[in-house]
């Protein structure tokens, strides 16, 4: 008997620990992490952007176990909350061995504030970047002026 | 009277000369023509009527039936093309539904632009940052443009054979093509961007095409409803060290800049494998007919192990019961002679496939002959060329690695080596592949990459990989098979899966 309840508060503590260190389904906005140097964002390159995409490719690079997910600001709660994909499940996905980490995400139109969180046990780093989802018919008035300027003062 | 009586005689007899005068003669000529027509019978270029069927167009196509070739049909189309159109992209692989109708369109356009050097208004050199512009749809680019990527870098003398011209005035600027991006801009203006894959300097063309339009229209249309991002690894700056938010993590793999990476999941058939070359019996006798020489008297023996073995003067052919065919002439300048233009590359290249082809008829009749040319094809002075073709079935590649205490390892399906117009080494693996009512989910080409890299020994350095895609592997044993991803390291031709 004592076996069996030692077992069962092994597993118990594991399942702890885990749900401890998985990505929480919120984070608040102030919060930067405790390290830095777990991960880089690579695209989008720059904190602030500008997209026509509304599939949005995020790439990063990181260490191998490192847990990455990427969050989206809750305008009513004031925090990030964890995104999910079309099935529910949270983007989060455990960087392997070439420390690429890649992930589709579905831009709402206008500006996006979004976050992406490393994690490896105790130790995270998160990094904010905001996406704006450009409307491509603006787009193209924009571009039909440009390329009318472009042709009035010459090039190719 | 005595005339009179003779008279039908006479003509009788002067009829039966005159046809029997008509027989010999046809069969004169009959027999004139084998000698003054066949290759065989006279030594190599001194054979004028066999000079006049190679030089004069008009001659060749008296001479030479129309066949169909499936490699040769291969060489001329790109294994792979991307269409962007604004915020939507698609990719296409030769095999894949659309991709003929697609390569339809940038094929006129490209052989157009490589014969008339009048129609190109402005040409110039450009970055290849220029070349990523035109084909990213992640900035605020409007972009309409297809990428074009041949697998493989051809001499553009070459190239310009393999879609049906002389030579190409282009070959002024370019040495080497294997990528094309095309961009149109009007109804009636293209530009066209060539990257010259032995400098990999980028060449622009400012081409007037009267048929732009069709492009504009196949843009749209072809990517009307591909819904997946398929971004190139420049557009995720996965290709170099490039600053990102953050700091402090160093990249250690890196993706050439063209790779389209795969972001989810695929879906694809699994096949069966067969050897269908039944040891002994008449397939190996009509397989060691192609290989004959004129002059060679052919010793025929089993060994313990079950290869057979084909022995001349000056070559051994060997068929071995795994499926592998391997013929080897001892002295080089005995080789089969498959050209007398001993040092033209598209000439060597032509007689090799249709060697190739001549030996699967024999070794699998009436069994397609699926297979891509997968060296590099470019000039050398020495007149010697090493070509390898390897299967594939709808558009995914079959890679060999067959190995055998018999037999050095294969790699290819076909490794031919022509040196001087003749063929010194020749191994070709015979298998053919069909449909089950299976299919496999492979995971996104990233998740993979970490497979393949935690695999791959020299990991803990830099790794640049060149290339990465599904891949049927080979290794000889006969089987289910079901595509995996694979990369292959730059620089080398080391595939890892």
């Amino acid at each position: 008997m004592k076996k069996i309840i030692a077992v069962l508060v092994l597993i118990f503590t594991i399942i702890i620990s885990q749900t401890c260190y998985a990505a929480p389904a919120s984070v608040s906005a102030w919060d930067g992490g405790n390290i830095s140097g777990l991960v880089i964002v690579k695209k989008p390159e720059t904190a602030v952007s500008t997209t026509t995409k509304q599939i949005y490719t995020v790439s990063a690079l990181s260490l191998e176990g490192v847990e990455v997910s990427i969050y989206k600001y809750n305008p009513y709660t004031g925090y990030f909350d964890i995104l999910r994909d079309g099935y529910g499940n949270p983007v989060s996905n455990v960087v392997g061995a070439t420390g690429i980490y890649v992930r589709d995400i579905a831009l709402d139109a206008n500006t996006n504030y979004l976050m992406v969180r490393a994690q490896y046990g105790g130790i995270y780093q998160n990094i904010r970047f905001d996406i704006t989802l450009m409307d491509q018919g603006l787009l193209d008035s924009i571009q039909g002026f440009a390329t009318n300027f472009g042709s009035k003062f010459g090039g190719w | 009277m005595k005339t009179l009586n003779k008279t039908p005689e006479i003509q009788k007899f002067r009829k039966t000369k005159t046809a029997l005068l008509i027989c010999l003669i046809t069969l004169s000529l009959a027999l004139s023509s084998f000698v003054w027509f066949s290759d065989e019978l006279w030594p190599g270029g001194y054979n004028f009527f066999i000079m006049l069927k190679n030089n004069i167009p008009f001659a060749r196509q008296m001479f030479e039936k129309d066949v169909y070739s499936m490699p040769k049909e291969n060489l001329s189309k790109p294994q792979k093309i991307v269409v962007t159109n604004g915020e939507r992209r698609a990719v296409f692989y030769n095999g894949n539904s659309d991709f003929n109708s697609l390569h339809d369109i940038i094929k006129p356009f490209i052989a157009e632009t490589m014969r008339s050097e009048d129609k190109v208004a402005n040409s110039q050199k450009v970055s290849e940052e220029e070349w990523f512009n035109v084909l990213r749809n992640d900035e605020l680019l409007d972009t309409r443009s297809i990428y074009v990527n041949y697998s493989l870098s051809y001499s553009t003398s070459l190239f310009a054979h393999m879609i049906g011209l002389r030579n190409s005035w282009i070959s002024r600027d370019i040495s080497a093509v294997k990528e094309f991006t095309m961009a149109p801009l009007s109804e009636n203006e293209m530009l066209l961007y060539i990257r010259d894959s032995a400098t990999n300097d980028i060449f622009k063309y400012h081409v007037t095409y009267d048929a732009a339009g069709g492009f504009l229209d196949a843009v749209d249309s072809y990517t009307k409803n591909s819904d997946m991002p398929a971004p190139f690894s420049f557009e995720l700056n996965l290709n170099k060290n490039t600053e990102g938010i953050g700091e402090g993590v160093v990249q250690k793999v890196f993706l050439n800049a063209m790779i389209t990476v795969s972001t989810s999941s695929v879906e694809s058939a699994v096949v069966e494998s067969e050897n269908p070359l039944i040891p002994g019996g008449d397939r190996a006798d009509a397989i060691s007919d192609i290989f004959r020489t004129k002059t060679g008297i052919t010793r025929r023996y089993t060994d313990s192990s079950g290869v057979l073995y084909f022995v001349e003067n000056y070559s051994v052919l060997k068929i071995y019961p795994e499926g592998l065919i391997e013929y080897k002439a001892d002295n080089e300048s005995m080789g089969i002679e498959i050209s007398d233009e001993s040092v033209s590359l598209y000439e060597s290249l032509n007689r090799a496939i249709e060697f190739s082809e001549k030996v699967w008829s024999a070794a699998a009749p009436d069994e397609p002959f699926n297979v891509l040319v997968t060296s590099d094809l470019l000039e050398s002075e020495s007149g010697e060329y090493h070509f390898t073709l390897d299967y594939y079935y709808e558009g995914v590649p079959v890679t060999v690695e067959a190995s055998s205490d018999n037999f050095e390892n294969m790699n290819h399906a076909v490794e031919i080596d022509v040196k001087d117009g003749k063929i010194i080494k020749y191994r070709h693996f015979i298998r053919k592949y069909e449909k089950t009512d299976k299919t496999v989910t492979n995971p996104s080409s990233i998740e993979a990459l970490d497979t393949i890299y935690k695999k791959y020994a020299s990991a803990e350095e830099e790794t640049q990989i060149a290339d990465i895609f599904l891949s049927y592997i080979e290794k000889g044993d006969i089987s289910e098979k079901s595509p995996v991803w694979c990369a292959k390291l730059q620089g080398t031709d080391e595939t890892v899966y």
